[in-house]
This record gives structure tokens, sequence and C-alpha cells, in this order.
């Protein structure tokens, strides 16, 4: 009779511990998932960067300076993000690209704040497209973002509360750590809305 | 709001009713349980007394009962239990595909991924229900990957991207915490009560039919009696849980919606929209009860307890502090009439639009300039009436003459000036429009570009503690509150509030003189300024009409544009 509730026992514990460890599973993957999107997200901005500057081109002629300075920008930002997709445990190049992000989304709202002074453009459906593009993709972005930092958040608070916290030792599941925006300008600036 | 301490809150609160409903399940069963073993008690020998409290036959024929009524209550709802899509085709949804090329459905397709990232889900079909002029919508789907999004055509007419995507995050929530397959379950328990009810409706019946001659029937009688009793209670009381569940789901979707989106204004706000046509929000459809608890809102009555939705205002309290503050506008409000528009877009029209704004020709033509009798016949011509427009109307308006005039000849643009000064200093008083229009004619018309001289900070000291002294007047209507405010920003520039007596500030045309002065400032002082000026209106949620022109004519001086946050945060 004993060794059965002792079998029973074991049984319950073994269930209650693959519960946990899977939870764990699920949390991490959740997380990691986000982080996927924002770089997916931000090759998906990149790529609309081109297409933007055609369109306004013809219009904005006298804007010269201003579509060199997103084209920069963009370049700029391009090449900071291929080199974190190869290392993306480099937090210095982790911060750079931030940093670049930062200035794009600067020069683009520079662009955007011009493009209100011709009609023509503000007509132009193709640009009014661009723009919904535009706007929806840097708000993927800080929302990819922010889902990472909750589901992080999550995650931890999962990792760390009893008894739990021992599955984590026990099976190697590490505190993750939150994405630091570290551009000033981005921290102050909200979601991109028109 | 703190989003997740709200979250969890409902959380807990939800669940402790999710499982009292199961409760009240299994209270009805053992309710079955006796009066089964009551009535079997009579039918048996009195020699032969049936075991109480605990008799297998008895127990097995409740499960037989109960065990129908919850089949009964399943093909019920078997329609409801049918996946996502069917239910959105069900309702009149049209799926939107993502090759759409009408612009504010691929809005709405973009909003909804957006959603699906910050709720870390896959994206689910996206439905429109076309004639559905009201503002709702709901999710449905029994998990993450067979979930569907419908919103109704009004939600997309009403609502700008911000209070959408607020609308669509709340959906998200339901898909997220799995509330439709919750709700399908309580459902399925209060059909089931019904199934009871209706099993002892027939036996009652039965009886009827069967006569009472034999001994038994009086008993089958009481017996379905009991059975309808039990299904009664079971039903009231279940739809009360049912439905309190359903409430506590929907504060969960919206503190669930205000973390997706960081936004609960704009939730806010489209809440308060479909406040005021509640009624009409109702979705039009004979079977629309049924999916009642899906949606964004329904029809409820304060203190209703079958009400599957809390009442617009408490959702409203749970989301922000000071629900009243929180305005809405239509979007098709702020449309320019088309007829001034059109007459902004040549030079000597966009004068004339200029000068009917001040007020008029009343104030004109009396210095004999050939100007001042083209603009004239240029107002009876065109016969404008601008009166009607709201103050941001005018200055839009304004914004839009003034980049026409600059293609008239510079003498054209001299004269216009002159008489445009006299007509508004004639009255002797300076409004705020007044002001703008002055400064963006001498910073824009005259001088096209600021001078870009390094100048000291001293030397504009005054006329900074003007403009952020006029921008604090219409930001806040407490006055510590604008000191406080004040004193901070000014703190910026290393400027103290005592250094200036408040005498050297109020008249508009102190704002103008300085104005102009500040735009010939070197770009990094003009940078600082607009910066504050940011700030300070951004320091609640409300930007008013008056905070909006000044914010823009200061930025329109400094020659410095608005970030598109900043414009969009205006705008709305």
């Amino acid at each position: 009779m004993e060794i059965f509730i002792a079998l029973g026992v074991l049984v319950i514990a073994g269930i209650w511990t693959i519960k946990i460890y899977n939870s764990l599973v699920t949390k991490k993957n959740r997380f990691k998932n986000a982080f996927a999107q924002i770089d997916v997200q931000l090759k998906r901005r990149h790529e609309l960067i081109p297409n933007l500057i055609e369109t306004v081109k013809g219009a904005m002629a006298h804007e010269r300076e201003t579509l060199t300075a997103v084209i920069e920008a963009r370049n700029a930002a391009h090449n900071l993000l291929t080199q974190t997709a190869k290392h993306p445990e480099d937090a210095s190049t982790m911060s750079q690209l931030n940093k670049a992000e930062g200035q794009l989304s600067q020069v683009l709202g520079r662009l955007f704040a011009l493009t209100e002074s011709y009609p023509d453009l503000k007509a132009n459906q193709n640009m009014a497209h661009l723009q919904e593009e535009l706007t929806s993709t840097e708000n993927k972005v800080s929302f990819a973002r922010q889902a990472f930092n909750d589901s992080v958040m999550d995650y931890n608070t999962e990792r760390e509360i009893f008894p739990n916290s021992l599955i984590a030792t026990l099976s190697k599941f590490e505190e993750a750590s939150l994405f630091e925006v570290t551009d000033e300008q981005e921290k102050i600036a909200p979601k991109v809305k028109f | 709001m703190n989003f997740f301490e709200v979250q969890k809150r409902a959380k807990e609160q939800s669940e402790l009713l999710y499982q009292m409903s199961f409760g009240l399940f299994v209270v009805t069963f053992a309710a079955t349980y006796f009066a089964i073993l009551n009535v079997a008690s009579r039918f048996v020998d009195s020699d032969q007394p049936i075991q109480f409290v605990w008799n297998q036959q008895v127990f097995i024929a409740t499960a037989i009962f109960v065990g129908g009524a919850l089949l009964i209550g399943y093909f019920q709802r078997s329609s409801m239990a049918s996946s996502g899509e069917s239910v959105a085709l069900f309702f009149g949804g049209r799926e939107v595909l993502p090759t759409t090329h009408v612009h504010h459905e691929k809005v709405l397709l973009n909003v909804v991924e957006e959603m699906a990232i910050a709720s870390n889900l896959p994206i689910p079909k996206v439905f429109i229900l076309d004639r559905q002029t009201g503002i709702n919508a709901f999710a449905a789907g029994y998990d993450y990957k067979s979930a569907v999004v419908a919103v109704t055509e009004g939600c997309l007419r009403e609502l700008d991207r911000d209070e959408l995507q607020a609308v669509i995050g709340h959906e998200f929530s339901h898909i997220a915490h799995l509330d439709m397959s919750l709700n399908l379950k309580l459902l399925i328990l209060v059909g089931s009560y019904l199934g009871l009810f209706d099993m002892g409706r027939a036996l009652a019946r039965f009886n009827r039919r069967s006569d009472s001659s034999s001994k038994g029937g009086g008993q089958i009688a009481i017996f379905g009696l009991g059975f309808m009793a039990i299904g009664l209670f079971g039903l009231l009381m279940g739809r009360i849980l049912q439905s309190a569940f359903s409430r506590k789901r929907e504060f969960l979707a919206d503190a669930t919606s205000a973390q997706y989106t960081r936004n609960p204004e704009a939730l806010a706000r489209a809440l308060k929209k479909i406040k005021e046509q509640l009624k009409a929000s109702v979705l039009k459809h004979p079977s629309s009860q049924d999916i009642a608890h899906m949606m964004f809102v329904s029809n409820q009555w304060i203190g209703n307890i079958f009400a599957t939705h809390p009442p617009i205002e408490e959702r409203l309290r749970a989301l922000v502090a000071r629900p009243d503050e929180i305005q809405i506008k239509d979007p098709r409000a702020e449309a320019l009439p088309e007829q001034a528009q059109r007459n902004s877009q040549d030079s000597l029209g966009a004068m004339a639009t200029i000068v009917s704004l001040l007020g008029g020709v009343s104030g004109l033509s009396n210095t004999g300039k050939q100007i001042e009798s083209l603009i004239s016949q240029e107002i009876l011509h065109n016969s404008l009436n601008l009166e009607a427009l709201s103050k941001k109307q005018k200055f839009i308006l304004i914004e839009k003459s003034l980049r026409s005039i600059l293609s008239a000849s510079k003498e054209q643009q001299l004269e216009f000036l002159s008489t445009l000064e006299k007509h508004i200093f004639a009255d002797g008083q300076l409004e705020l429009l007044e002001v703008c229009i002055l400064v963006m004619v001498r910073t824009r018309l005259l001088t096209p570009r600021a001078l870009e001289a390094k100048s000291p900070l001293s030397e504009y000291s005054l006329d900074i503690y003007r403009i952020l002294y006029h921008l604090s007047l219409y930001c806040h209507k407490d006055p510590s509150e604008r000191m406080r405010m004040l004193k901070f920003e000014l703190d910026k520039f290393s400027l103290r509030l005592e250094m200036f007596s408040s005498a050297q500030s109020v008249a508009h045309l102190d704002l103008k003189d300085s104005l102009i002065k500040v735009s010939r400032a070197d770009i990094g002082l003009r940078q600082r300024v607009i910066a504050s000026a940011i700030r300070m209106i951004q320091l609640d949620a409300m930007i008013n009409d008056d905070e909006f022109i000044l914010i823009k004519v200061i930025s329109f001086a400094l020659d410095l544009p608005l970030s598109p946050s900043v414009l969009g945060q205006i705008k709305n």
C-alpha cells in the first residue's frame, strides 16, 4: 500500500514539474519571438524608405538636403542592422543600432513635416499609402519592443516565484534582460501617429 | 491606470466567478440526486427501506439525467461552438484580404497586425461587417490559430487610427485570455439547466396525459415539478454568474488593451463616442444576443445583473482618472469648407480670406490703395462666410492662405501687409489669432529666413519669458500649477521667475514682438525654445484650440517644423 502512495506522490510531483518546465519554455519562446519581430519590422522599414524617396523625389526637388539625410540615415541604420544580426549578443552594436534608428525616425519626421506644404503630394494615393505603411511599421517596432519587455517581465516573474525558482535554477533558465532604448531622443518621443 | 494591477484583479475576480459557476453545477447535481432519491424512496415497500444518502442506482440515474441535460445544453449552443470564421460569416462579415487596395481597409489590417505583435499572438483573419453603422467589434474563435476579429463599418468610419487600435486591442485581449471558450463552457452549463427544466416539464405533462389513475402518476408529477424548480434555480443563478464573469472579463480586456497600446485615452475616447450612440451600436442581427458577450459593447443599463457588459461610465472610470475631461472629435468636423479651400489657393483670394477672417471689409477702403479695392471686390464676389469656423479651422485656413500669398509680387505683399496691420490695429485690441497672422506674415513674407547670428541668451531672456508665459496661460487653468510649470521651463534657460515682473508680459502685442525677435535667434536657442513649448503643451492630455494655434505659430515663427509624433498628438 505504502509503495502505491509513494508512487502516486512521485507521479504527481513529476507532472507538476513538467508543467512548470513547459510553462517556462513557453514564456521563453514568447519573448524570443517578440525579439525576432523587432528585427523583421526594422528590415521592413528600411525596405520602405527607397520607395518613399522615389515617390516624393519629383515633387520635392527643392528639399534635396532632407532627402539625402533620410537616405544616409537609412543606410547607416541598415548596415548596423546587418551587423547586429550577425552578433546579436554584442551590446555595443545594439545600442548603436538604436541610435541610428532614432536618427532615422527624426529625419523621417522632418521629411513628413515638409510634405505638409506640398498639396500635390498630400493628395497622392501612393504617398498616403506609404505614409500609412511607415507609420504602421514604426508602431510595430515599438510594439515589438514593448511586447518583448512585457514577456521578459512575465518570464522573469514566473522564473522567480517558488517553487518554479527551483526548477528554473536546475534547468538553467537564466534571467532575461530588458530591451533598453539608449537613445535619449527616442525615450521622449511617443509612438508615431499621423 | 496601472493596467497590470487592474488586470490581475479582474482576472482573479473572474476566475472566482468561473469556479462558482462550476460549484453551482455541483449543487444542482446534488439537488437532482436528492430529488430522485426522495421519489424513489416512496416507490419501494416500507419494509425494505431504501438506503438513504448514498445509493448507487440513484446516483447513476442522476448522472444520466444531468448528462442528458448537458447534452441538450451543448446542442443548443453547438452553432456557437463553430469556428470563428463561420461566426463572422454568419453575422454578415466580409473578409479583408491582404491584397486590398482600399486605404481604410489597409489601415485596419495594419492596426490588427500591430496588435498581434503587441500581444504576441498570431495574426487573425479580419472581417468587416458592412452596413452595420454603429461602432462595435467582436472576436470569435476558440484558440489562437482559428481566431478572427470583426469590426463594423461604423467603427472604421467614426474612429481615428488610435481609437481603432484601442478597440482592436480590447478584442485581442478576448483572444489572448481565451474568453470565447470560457464563456462557451459557462453557456453550456446554463443551457443544461434549461435542459433539466424542459425534462421536468415533459415529465409533468406526460403524467397529466397518462391520467392520474395509477398510484405513481402523482409522484411523477411531483418529480417533474422538482426538476423544473431545480432547473429554474440553476438557470437564474447560472445566468447571473455567467453575466458577472463576462463583465469582469470586459474590465480585463480594457486593461489589457491599455497594456498593448499604452494609450488608455484612445480607448476612453472610443467608449465616449459609442456612449453617444449606444443604441445604434448594438449589432443589428436577429442572433446578436448570442454573441453579446463577445462584442466590444452591448445593450445594458446600470445595475442589470444579466448584462454582459459593465456600463460605459464604469469602464471609463476604470480607464482614466477624469473621464469627463476626455474630449472626442468627429474626424470630419476638422475638414474645411471646400469653397474656402479653393479661394485660399490664389494670392488674391488668400488675402481676401485673411481679411474676412479678421472681421470683413468694414475696416478697409479708406487709404485708396489699389490692393484694398481688389480685396473688397474679391470678398463681395465670393461672399465668404467664415464666422462658423472653429478657431483651429480658421488658423489652418490662414496657414494655407499665407502659402498662396507667397506667390504674389513683393510690392503686393508689402501693400497687403500695411493694409493688414492697419486693419488689425484699428480696434485697438489684439487677439491671439491676430497675433498669429502678424507673426506669420512678418517672419515669412518680409524676412523669409531667420538670421543665423550667434546671439547671447541674455538678449532674449525677456522674450523667452513672454512666449512661455503666454503658452502657460493657455495650457493650464490652475494658477499655481501654471507657475510651477513656468518655473521649471525657465530653469532650463537658467532664468528665474522673479527676474520678471508680471506687468511686463501680459499684452499680446509684446508676444508678437518677442516671437518675431526670437525668430532671428540662432538655431540652438530656437530649438531649446520649441522643446520647452512642446513639453508645456504635452503636460496634460488635452490640447485645446488655443494651445494648438500657439504651438503651430511658434513652430512657424522659429522655422522648426514639429515632429510627426507631436503633430499627431495635437491633431487629435
